[in-house]
Parts: C-alpha cells; structure tokens; sequence
C-alpha cells in the first residue's frame, strides 16, 4: 500500500504543519514560564478560547479572517487583568502556578461548556482549494496555515529582537534579578508577556479551528506535548522550543506513515525520554546548576 | 336550634372525615423514585441534555395521569462527566444517598459496563442507553435491560442494504474504545455473510483533531467506509475524508449525525447514509403516536428543541422515553410496592410485548428474556441536498440473532 | 488537646463507618482511598519538593496489578491488593531511577511524559485493560481461618479500607519522623548544602520517590477494590494532576493537610455537582482563593497562625 516517497513525503508535511501551530502555542508556553516562572496548565484552554471566540466572529460576519484580528485583541484584554491580578502573587512559585492555573482551566473550560455548550461545532475552512498531489487532494487551507503560522513566528522574532519591550523580555528570561537591578520597569514586562503568550496560544486556536474542531475540552489535546516541547528545546531558549516542536512533529509525522498515530506518539515520548536522559537541559537549554 | 347544631355538627364530621381522609391517601402515595445518569459534561455533554428533558417529560407524563398505581413519579439526575468511574460513583450515589429503585441511562458504553456489576451488587435495574453488543451480552446480568438497539442489531440488519445499495468493497473506521470495535467486528461479520468484504479497519483514538494520517490509510480499492465515531471526532472525519477521498460512499453507525445539523455539514456529507433506530424528521415516521411524542418532549419536525433551536439526540432519545414506560408497565403488571419486589418487576419485564404507541412511539416490539435486549426494527437515513430523509425501513425479523446468554436461569 | 487530636480522629472514623448513612459511607470510603494517595504525594512533593507528574502510572498499575490477578487468577483480595503495592513499587523504582537525576522542570515533564506512555499504551492495549471502558470484577470473600468477611457487606469495604488507612498513616507519619525523614526535609529546604554535609541526595530523592509511588499504587488498588472496577482512565493526566490540587490546597509537607484537600474537593464533586453542573467553577474560584490566601494551602495557613509548635500530627 505504501507508495513509497510520495506516501511519506505526505506524512512527514502534514506533521510539520502541526508543528508550526504547535510551535505557536509552545512559545507562548516558553514565553510565560521563562519570564514569570508560571506553569500555565491553563494554556490549552486559552488556545481553546481562541477558537471558540473564532467560531463566534465566523457566525456573526461571515468571514474567518476578521477573528484573526479580533480574537488576539480580546485575549489581551483579558490576559492583562488575569496576570496582574489573580496571578501577579503567585509568580516565582511554580508548583503553586501549576494548582492556580488548573483552578483558571476548571473555571475557562465550564464557561465553555456552558456559553458555546457540548456539542463539538464546525467551522468551515475559510479556503476550500485543495491540489492534488503526493496522491492525494491536499487542502490548501493547511498550508496556508503553515505560511501564516511562520510568518507569525518571524513577526515575533522581530517583537523579542527588534523593540524595546521585547528586549526588555528577553532580558528578563535571561536573567530576572539581572533585569530588575536595572531597574526595568516589571510591571510591563509581566503583563507584556503573558499577554504576547496568550495570544500566540489563542492565534494558534484561530488557525486550528478549521482542521480540527471547536469543543471545550480541545485544549488538552495539546497542552502536554507543548510542555514537553518546551522542555525538550530547553527551558529559557525560544529556538529550542521552535526546533523541537518542528522535529518533534515532523517526525512524528513521519513515523505515522508506518505505525499507527497512536504508536507514532507513544515512540516521540519515548524518544524524548531518552534525549532527556542524555541531555537533561534539552536541546538548548543552559547547563544550570 | 337542634337542627342547626345537628347539621353544622354533621358538617364538621365530614370535614374530618374528608381531611383524614385526603391525609390517609396521601400517605399511601409514597413516589417512586428513579435516577439518571445523565452525560451532562465531558465528551458526551451533548448527550446528556436531551436525555434528561425527555425523561422528565415521560414522567410528568405519567404523574399528570395519576403516577404508577397511584403512586408520584420522582426522579433524581445526577452527571456521570462522561467518565466510568464518576458515573459507577453516581450509582451508588443514586441509591444510597437518595434511595431511588431504578436506574435509567448513560449513553456511554464504558460507563453502562462499569455500572453493571453495580445495578447487581445493589440489587438495582438499570437501563442504560448505550449500544455495545456487551450490555446484552457477556458485561450484563440479570438486572440490566438493554432497551434500545445495540450494535450487532444494527450492523446486522444494515448489512443486506449496504452491499445491494452501497457497495462491495469496504474499509471502516471506528473509534478506539468498546462502542468502536463492536461497531467494527459486527459490520465485517455481517458484510461478510452477505457478500461484501472489508478490505482494511482503521482505529482512531477518541479525540484526535486530525484525521489525515488515519484516512490516508484507506486502500484505493475501498468503495465504501464504514465508519463509527460522533461528536468532534465525526467532523474532523467528514472533512478530511472528503479531502483525501471525495468519491468514497459512506455509512456511519447510530449517533455519528447527533447534534449535527445536515445542512452545516456541506459537501463533504452529502450522500451519506447513516443507521437511525429513530428518524430524525418527523417525515420519516409520520405517525399519530410519533407526531404526539415529539410535541410532548418539545421538537419540532426537523429535531430541534422549541423555543432553544438546540438539537436533540433524537437516535437514542426514544429509548429513555420507552424505557421509563416499559418499566411502568412491569411495575403495574407485577404490582411492585417496594425493593423487596425487584425480582417480579424483572420477570414482568422478560419477554415483554409492546404495541406501537405514544409511550412506545419507536414502533412495536418486545424485550428478549434471555439477555434483555430490546427487539425493534431501524432505518437508514441519507443526506440528500443537504436534507436528512429516510430511504429504508428495517422490519426487526431482519434484525434478530440468537442470545448469547440467558439471564433467566441466574439467581437474583 | 493537641496530642490527643490524631487519637480523637481514629476513633471518629471508626465510629462515623457505623452510623453514617449509606451513601456518604460510600463516599467516605473514596476520601479514605484517596486521602493514602494524597499523604503519599506529599512525600514526593511537600517533603523533598519532586513536583512528579507522573504519579498517574503508580495509580494505574496499583489498581490494574489488584484487578487483574482476581480477575484472571481467582486471587484473593489481599494477595492482590499486595501485588498492586508491589507493581507500584516496581514502577517507582524503574521510573525514579530515569527522572530523579533531573533537575525540576525537567523532572515534571519526563514524568508527565511516563503517565502520557502509560495512558496511551493502557488506551491502546485493550485485550489487556478493557480500555476506557475498563475490567470489572466479583470480589471474593476474605478469609481469616473460619471467618470470612465480604466486602459487598455495606461495612465491609469501609472497614477494609479504614484498615490501610490507618496503617498507611502510622508508616508514612513514623517515616516522616524518622532520621530518614529529616534527611528529605533536609533536601527540601537545601538541596545544596545537604549534599554538601555528605548525604548522597540523588539516592534519597529516590528513597522518597519509591516510598510516593508505592503507597500510590496502594491507592489505586484500594480504589479499585471500592468500585470493583479499573479503567486505563486511570493512567490519564487528571490522576496525575488531582494529587497536586490535594496536596496544595490542603497544605503541603503535612501529610494530614493533603487529607483536607481530599475531603473538600470530593465533598464539593459529590454535593455541588448535584445543585449545579458546572460546579468546578466554583471550585476553580476557591482553588484561586485559598492558594491567595495561603500559598502554604488551608492547613498550612493554620500551622502559620498557630504560632510556635504549631499540631504535631
């Protein structure tokens, strides 16, 4: 049945588009935890959020791209308030973010299911080409997806590297006491980067919407491969986050093309353990004492 | 003035005897108390929603025309979360915390099989609503009653249709857990015996967003797809089949088109047929009693609530209605007081006949004794120009297979 | 007062099994089997600060390594109950050895990667596991010489579990006092400087580790016994997550405060969820709440306040 290049050239694309929605959320996940220390078990359900908001925008205008702007500006408005507020007392303590972001998760998910209910919903691709090759009809919208989903992440490569508040980030991933003896004003910082996390999770959902489905427990479909991305690429390092999610995927991808997807996952874990065991900092991460 | 005393006096003694009276009988009418487990969150939140409005719609019902043997219907609805052991946790619940007597639903396998052992360790009936072969089968027991279709039913009876009217040559597709195999062993079992063939069976994990690389898998000289899955799992599949294999004819089993709305669906779904043991639109079994069910549990023709627009899960929704009424029929036939009289309800309830009726809108049947599996015909659907229509009726001859066990000869 | 208190709760739940009505018996025997989970968490994470993901597995395979040997075997409870214990501690060992050199995130996450193996495996292997859908089973009697106790008699699974509490208790409270037990908090408070003072951390961390996941499985077994059931659910995150939910909210490094945690959080799923579905709403907001008041979790806010000594529990 395999037809050889063609069949495995097919997986292998397929993973690496998910790879680039993957790699969205996971530096959003990279994002807050470098800088604030937090584990968000809530970011699943932000990218959830992203897509439930979507599903409103399309019934509501018709068009599919107008939530690709409104969605982000929604999510900043209520991830400032959130980080400031309800999270801002717990930063530094990892284990106590853990338990306070899967009481948010608790509280997104049944607002979700009480507002947009239970029923899995769809929405239709905003692109319904598709063309025809490695055998098969190949929807168009996925790569478009790929191509939107990089040039979000080079847009916020030029964020980190090119503006002043995206320096200040970096800066504060680096080295946080570093940062606030320079007297950097924290506050901004903060809530910049849970807001430019969140809304790289919830621009991930938008995107995703159209090939998977909106439901509200669809956030933890993902959140505990873009932990291990993050961790696998190094902790502190956005370019370990964005090759591990690329490879991890691809490869994924790949194996699929020969095992069942199940077996396909459960051999990336497996594989991840290992370059843990040979590498415990990941990919690129620091060697920390 | 003696007249007067004597009258108001004779007034008074009957005024005593009236509120005595009323009191004695209220007394006697202690309720009936049933539960449900209703998939209210989780996978199966869509589920749980219309299942719990019809069932109180059955039962206020039945309290409007004077209860069971004279006696209030209550029930008492806890959620399952869509997880076996939350659900086998509300059992208990249900009839140790409330002290109810009968068990009705989950629509979920896993948690009807988990459950089980329970109905019988509390010594309990339930009626699940779900449709693995097991619950009838070697998972079920003497106190479990399995009153809607289950798969093998199903398979069996669409196999002759699916072969003349559909194709030959078949892959399938199901969703990994007990619903999903038994969808996939019946179907080839029964294609098979009818001249048809499965060429390849592919098993999702429940949840997966894409189905790419699973469809990809389907060989070129598949005609047709058989296919279980429902909820999102369903529209992840639709879609990227219609991308990989536009041409494909498709069947999906019980459920796959709950709480979706044919006309969203789009290309992808046209001309896809489905088994339903129950049409969605009143068009397809445009009965006095059907027409009559559907105005008292609140849907319009097409399906959808009135007054919320929500969509019903229809498929399964007539089995908790007949459900409730199958047991008021053995309540009143065994003249079941309390727990001690479970096992002559149960009897009551073995070999059971039913006429095609309000309470019975699905059609008539009856209720096997030896695995308590509910005896009814089905039809097949197909979505033609975005509209769901029926194109078949299977009579429940065709449906029928022998019993694998028999429950009559286990002890209470 | 103080020292009388365990004491005082002992002969409370001995008595409460008695007069409780059925179904808060039922529920109380879930916080019990859950409460062993809980303490046992709390020795990976609140005494020597192993924030495991991973404790799922543990869960699993003390609840599968009790159901299976009944179900396949016609094993006693017992014998079965041991052999899940002893499968925890299997588990724990292969594990522990992997993830305890890691430093924390890394550890979290290689641990969350085991359950995540565990759960997709137990998902997939369903001629094994039943899958979702899950194994049930008869329990069969025990048998003491002539007595035979059924746990389908309404006490018999209170008491039985109410008996590994207990047990469970004395040796995790005597381990925690113990030398070895000063050594773990020790390693919480300065990893550092304790290896510096000579101890070899890496072998106690996974001393602690084993100790966690093996009174895990315990758990798991337990929980399986009550239900009569076991599903590869089991293996899924959520169980890895809830301990953490316990522990935090209770109050960590405490081992009864972990308890408190599991009687607020069934309290709520098994009262709450019946006046209003979404009710982990709410619980949500109190987790928010409670962790804001006191990031030391409800007990630990007491141990705060109640000024030097604090309970010896």
């Amino acid at each position: 049945m395999p037809e050889g290049v063609g069949f495995i050239l097919f997986y292998l694309i397929n993973g690496l588009i998910w790879g680039l929605i993957i790699a969205l959320i996971s530096l959003g996940l990279s994002l807050i935890f470098g800088v604030m220390g937090i584990v968000n078990m809530a970011h699943g359900d932000i990218y959830m959020i992203g897509a439930v908001l979507s599903f409103y925008f399309v019934s509501l205008f018709g068009n599919f791209w107008i939530s690709l702007l409104i969605v982000p500006l929604i999510v900043a408005l209520i991830a400032a308030p959130t980080e400031r507020f309800i999270l801002r007392p717990f930063e530094g303590h990892p284990s106590v973010t853990m338990i306070a972001t899967v009481g948010i998760s608790f509280i997104l998910q049944q607002v979700a299911l009480a507002t947009f209910g239970g029923i899995p919903k769809k929405i239709s691709s905003p692109w319904e080409v598709s063309f025809d090759f490695l055998g098969v009809s190949y929807p168009g919208y996925r790569l478009l997806v790929a191509a939107i989903s990089t040039l979000i992440i080079i847009g916020v490569w030029l964020f980190l590297y090119r503006t002043s508040l995206g320096i200040l980030i970096r800066a504060s991933m680096q080295d946080k006491e570093m940062a606030s003896a320079m007297g950097i004003n924290v506050n901004k910082v903060l809530i910049g980067t849970f807001v430019l996390g969140s809304v790289l999770a919830a621009i991930g959902g938008v995107l995703a919407a159209p090939i998977s489905q909106v439901f509200y427990l669809m956030g933890n479909d993902v959140i505990l491969l873009c932990f291990i991305v993050v961790i696998v690429g190094g902790l502190g390092s956005l370019e370990g986050t964005l090759i591990a999610a690329l490879i991890l995927s691809s490869v994924e991808g790949a194996m699929a093309a020969f095992l069942t997807p199940t077996e396909a996952r459960a051999m990336i874990f497996i594989i991840m353990v290992a370059v843990l065991m040979l590498r415990p900092q990941g990919l690129f991460g620091s060697k920390r004492t | 003035m003696r007249g007067k005393l004597v009258g108001r006096g004779m007034v008074f003694v009957v005024l005593l005897l009236m509120i005595f009276g009323a009191n004695t009988e209220l007394a006697a009418k202690e309720p009936i108390k049933v539960g449900m487990l209703a998939d209210k969150t989780g996978g199966l939140a869509a589920y749980g929603y219309s299942h719990e409005k019809v069932l109180r719609a059955a039962i206020q019902k039945i309290n409007k025309e004077g209860g069971i043997l004279g006696r209030p219907v209550k029930l008492y609805v806890e959620d399952t979360e869509s997880k076996p052991s939350v659900g086998a946790m509300k059992f208990r619940k249900l009839v140790e915390t409330y002290g109810v007597d009968f068990v009705i639903d989950s629509n979920s396998s896993g948690i009807a099989i988990a459950c089980a052992p329970v109905a019988k360790e509390l010594k309990t009936p339930y009626f699940p609503c779900a449709g693995a072969t097991e619950i009838s089968g070697e998972k079920g027991n003497r106190y479990v009653f399995q009153l809607c279709t289950c798969v093998r039913e199903e398979c069996k009876g669409v196999a002759k249709f699916a072969v003349n009217n559909i194709g030959k040559k078949w892959a399938t597709v199901v969703v990994n857990y007990a619903w999903g195999w038994s969808n996939e062993k019946e179907f080839k079992k029964y294609i098979t015996e009818n001249g048809g063939e499965v060429v390849k069976s592919i098993r999702v994990p429940l949840g997966t967003s894409d189905w790419l690389p699973y469809l990809r898998k389907i060989p070129k000289s598949a005609e047709a797809v058989f296919f279980a899955n429902f909820g999102s799992d369903f529209l992840s599949f639709i879609r990227d089949l219609h991308a990989i294999r536009p041409d494909i004819k498709k069947l999906g089993a019980v459920y796959v088109l709950s709480g979706q709305d044919p006309k969203k669906l789009g290309p992808a779904a046209e001309g896809l047929y489905c088994i339903a043991p129950y049409p969605t639109r009143l068009e397809g079994l445009n009965t006095p009693y059907n027409r009559a069910y559907r105005k008292l549990i609140g849907v319009d023709e097409e399906g959808l609530e009135i007054g919320t627009g929500k969509r019903f899960v229809l498929a399964y929704d007539w089995a908790v209605w007949q459900a409730m009424f199958a047991l008021k029929a053995a309540i009143e036939k065994s003249g079941w007081k309390n727990r001690k009289d479970t096992p002559k309800v149960i009897k009551a309830l073995e070999g059971m006949r039913y006429e095609e009726s309000l309470e019975f809108p699905q059609g008539s049947g009856y209720i096997r004794a030896e695995d308590h599996l509910a005896i009814v015909g089905l039809y097949v659907e197909q979505i033609v120009k975005g509209v769901l229509k029926v194109v078949t009726k299977i009579p429940a001859q065709e449906v029928v297979y022998s019993p694998t066990v028999d429950r009559t000869k286990e002890p209470f | 007062m103080k020292r009388g208190f365990p004491f005082l709760l002992v002969i409370s739940l001995l008595v409460l099994g008695l007069i409780l009505p059925r179904g808060a018996r039922s529920l109380m025997v879930q916080m019990m089997a859950f409460s062993i989970f809980a303490m046992a968490y709390d020795i990976s994470l609140g005494f020597t600060n192993q924030c495991s993901l991973g404790h799922s597995v543990f869960f699993g395979a003390g609840a599968y390594g009790t159901i299976l040997p009944m179900l396949h075997w016609h094993f006693g409870v017992l014998p079965s109950v041991f052999i899940g214990f002893l499968l925890g501690l299997v588990l724990a060992f292969l594990t522990g050895l992997i993830s305890v050199r890691l430093s924390e995130a890394y550890f979290v996450i290689v641990t969350a990667i085991f359950s995540a193996i565990f759960h997709l495996l137990a998902m997939d292997m369903t001629w094994l596991t039943g899958g979702d859908d899950g194994l049930s089973v008869t329990l069969p009697k025990i048998g003491f010489g002539p007595l035979k106790l059924s746990l389908y008699h309404p006490l018999g699974t209170y008491y039985f579990v109410l008996a590994f509490l207990l047990a469970g208790y004395l040796a995790l409270r005597t381990i925690v006092g113990s030398p070895l037990g000063m050594i773990f908090v020790a390693i919480r408070e300065n990893e550092k400087r304790t290896a510096f003072l000579g101890y070899n951390v890496r072998t106690y961390k996974l001393i602690a580790f084993l100790i966690s996941g093996t009174f895990t499985a315990l758990s798991g077994g337990l929980y399986a016994v009550s239900l009569r059931y076991a599903t590869a659910d089991f293996f899924s995150l959520y169980w890895s997550i809830i301990p953490i939910v316990w522990c935090l909210v209770g109050g960590l490094g405490t081992l009864i405060g972990p308890c408190i945690g599991v009687a607020l959080m069934s309290l709520f799923q098994y009262y709450v969820s019946a006046w209003w579905t979404y009710y982990l709403v709410i619980f949500g907001v109190l987790i928010l709440l409670i962790l804001r008041v006191s990031r030391r979790g409800i007990l630990g806010y007491f141990i705060g306040r109640g000024a030097r000594g604090g309970w010896r529990l």
